[in-house]
C-alpha cells in the first residue's frame, strides 16, 4: 500500500516556502520546544497549537503580517485536508 | 576557555601590543617635521585611530563570533558545511586586520631602529596583508559555491563575463600604478616583476574570486527557497561584497602611498578615518545578517 507523505513532511513541505533549508529545523524545534513530542508522530490534533506557536515565532522575525497570515491559512488549510471526508 | 573568551583575549592583547608600538617609541623627527606637528599631536591623532581601530576590530569579532554561533546551531544539516566555509573566511578577514596591523607596527619600530631592515620589514608586511584576505576569499569562495550548488544555481554565462572584464581593467590600473609610482622602491622594495607576479597578479586573482563568491552569495540569496531566509542572507552578502570592494580600494591607496604623502595632515586624516569607517560597516553588515540567521534557529 502506498502512504502519502507525513504530516510533519506536509508542515514542513509548506514552510519551505518561507524558511528555505532552515524549514525543517524551525518545525522540528516547535513541535519538540512547544507540544513536547517527537516530531515525526505529530498528529491532526496537533496542527492547531502548532499554528499558533508557528505565527508567534513568525511574528518575532518578520514584521510583515500579510506574509504571516498566508502562512497560518496554508497551515489551516492541511488541517482541512487531514480531516476525513463527510 | 571558550573560543568567544579567547577571542576576546586575542582581541585585548592585539590592541595593547599595537598600542605599545605606536604610542610609546618617540614619534620619528621626519614625520613631525613633515606635518609639522608636536609628538604629542601626533601622538593624539594616533589615540583617535587606535580607537576606530578598536571598533573596527570588535565589529570582524563580533561578526565572526555570530555566524559561529549560526554555523553550529546549523552543523549537520546540508547548509551546514557551506556556512562553515564561509565562517573560516570571516575569520581570517576578521583576523586580517589586527594580525597585520600588529605585525606592521613591530616591523615599523625594528626598521626605525635598524634602517638596514626596512627593504625586509617592507617587504614581509605587504605579503601580510596579501596573505590573509587571499586565503579568507579562498574559504569565501568555497562556501558561496557550495550554497549555489544547493539552491542548483550556476553562475549567469554574462555575469561572470562582465565580472571578468570588470577584473581585467582593475588589474591594469592597478598594475599602472605599481608601475608608474615614482616611489615604487619606498612601498614595496621589490622589482618590478616580482610586484607583478608576487604581489599584482595574487591580488587581481583574490578580487576575482571575491566577486564571484560576493554574486554568487547574490544569486543565493535571489534563488533560494524560503521568503525569510532568503531576506536574512541580504546584509550578509551585501558585507562580503562590501568587503571585496574595499580590499580593491585599500590595494590601489597602498599603491598611491607616495603620492598621498604631498597631502598635507588634514586631508591625510579624512582618508585614514573614512577608510577605517567605510571598513567598519562591511563587518557590521555581517554581524547584523548573521544575527537575522541565528534568529531564525533560535525562535
Amino acid at each position: 500500500m502506498v502512504t502519502g507523505p507525513s504530516l510533519y513532511q506536509e508542515v514542513v513541505t509548506v514552510t519551505e516556502h518561507y524558511f528555505g533549508p532552515a524549514a525543517d529545523r524551525f518545525i522540528a524545534r516547535q513541535v519538540h520546544n512547544h507540544l513536547n513530542k517527537n516530531p515525526e508522530i505529530l498528529r491532526k490534533e496537533d496542527l492547531a497549537g502548532l499554528t499558533k506557536w508557528i505565527s508567534l515565532a513568525m511574528a518575532l522575525l518578520v514584521d510583515d503580517e500579510k506574509l504571516i497570515k498566508k502562512y497560518v491559512s496554508e497551515l489551516e488549510k492541511l488541517v482541512d485536508k487531514q480531516s476525513p471526508a463527510k | 576557555m571558550n573560543v568567544r573568551s579567547k577571542l576576546f583575549f586575542g582581541y585585548l592583547f592585539a590592541l595593547i601590543i599595537y598600542a605599545g608600538f605606536t604610542l610609546l617609541p618617540a614619534p620619528s623627527p621626519i614625520t613631525l617635521a613633515q606635518y609639522h606637528l608636536s609628538a604629542l599631536e601626533l601622538r593624539l591623532i594616533d589615540v583617535t585611530i587606535i580607537i576606530l581601530l578598536a571598533g573596527i576590530w570588535f565589529a570582524g569579532f563580533y561578526g565572526y563570533a555570530k555566524l559561529r554561533t549560526y554555523s553550529q546551531l546549523i552543523r549537520g544539516s546540508k547548509d551546514g558545511k557551506p556556512v562553515a566555509w564561509l565562517t573560516h573566511g570571516i575569520l581570517l578577514l576578521a583576523l586580517w586586520l589586527p594580525i597585520s596591523m600588529v605585525i606592521s607596527a613591530i616591523l615599523n619600530y625594528i626598521s626605525l631602529r635598524h634602517l638596514s631592515l626596512l627593504p625586509a620589514t617592507t617587504i614581509i608586511d605587504n605579503y601580510i596583508g596579501l596573505l590573509f584576505p587571499l586565503a579568507a576569499f579562498l574559504f569565501i569562495s568555497k562556501g558561496a559555491r557550495g550554497l549555489t550548488d544547493l539552491a542548483r544555481q550556476r553562475p549567469n554565462f554574462w555575469a561572470l563575463h562582465v565580472v571578468a572584464i570588470v577584473l581585467v581593467y582593475i588589474g591594469l590600473i592597478d598594475a599602472h600604478l605599481v608601475a608608474a609610482t615614482s616611489n615604487r622602491d619606498a612601498v614595496y622594495h621589490l622589482s618590478i616583476w616580482l610586484i607583478l607576479t608576487t604581489l599584482v597578479a595574487p591580488y587581481i586573482y583574490m578580487w576575482l574570486i571575491g566577486l564571484i563568491a560576493t554574486y554568487e552569495l547574490y544569486r543565493y540569496r535571489l534563488k533560494a527557497q524560503g521568503i525569510v531566509y532568503r531576506s536574512s542572507w541580504t546584509l550578509l552578502s551585501l558585507g562580503m561584497g562590501w568587503l571585496i570592494v574595499l580590499s580593491i580600494a585599500l590595494q590601489y591607496l597602498t599603491t598611491i602611498t607616495s603620492r598621498l604623502s604631498s597631502l598635507s595632515i588634514y586631508w591625510l586624516l579624512i582618508i585614514i578615518y573614512s577608510v577605517l569607517l567605510v571598513l567598519s560597516v562591511g563587518f557590521i553588515l555581517i554581524a547584523a545578517g548573521a544575527r537575522k540567521l541565528q534568529k531564525i534557529e533560535e525562535v
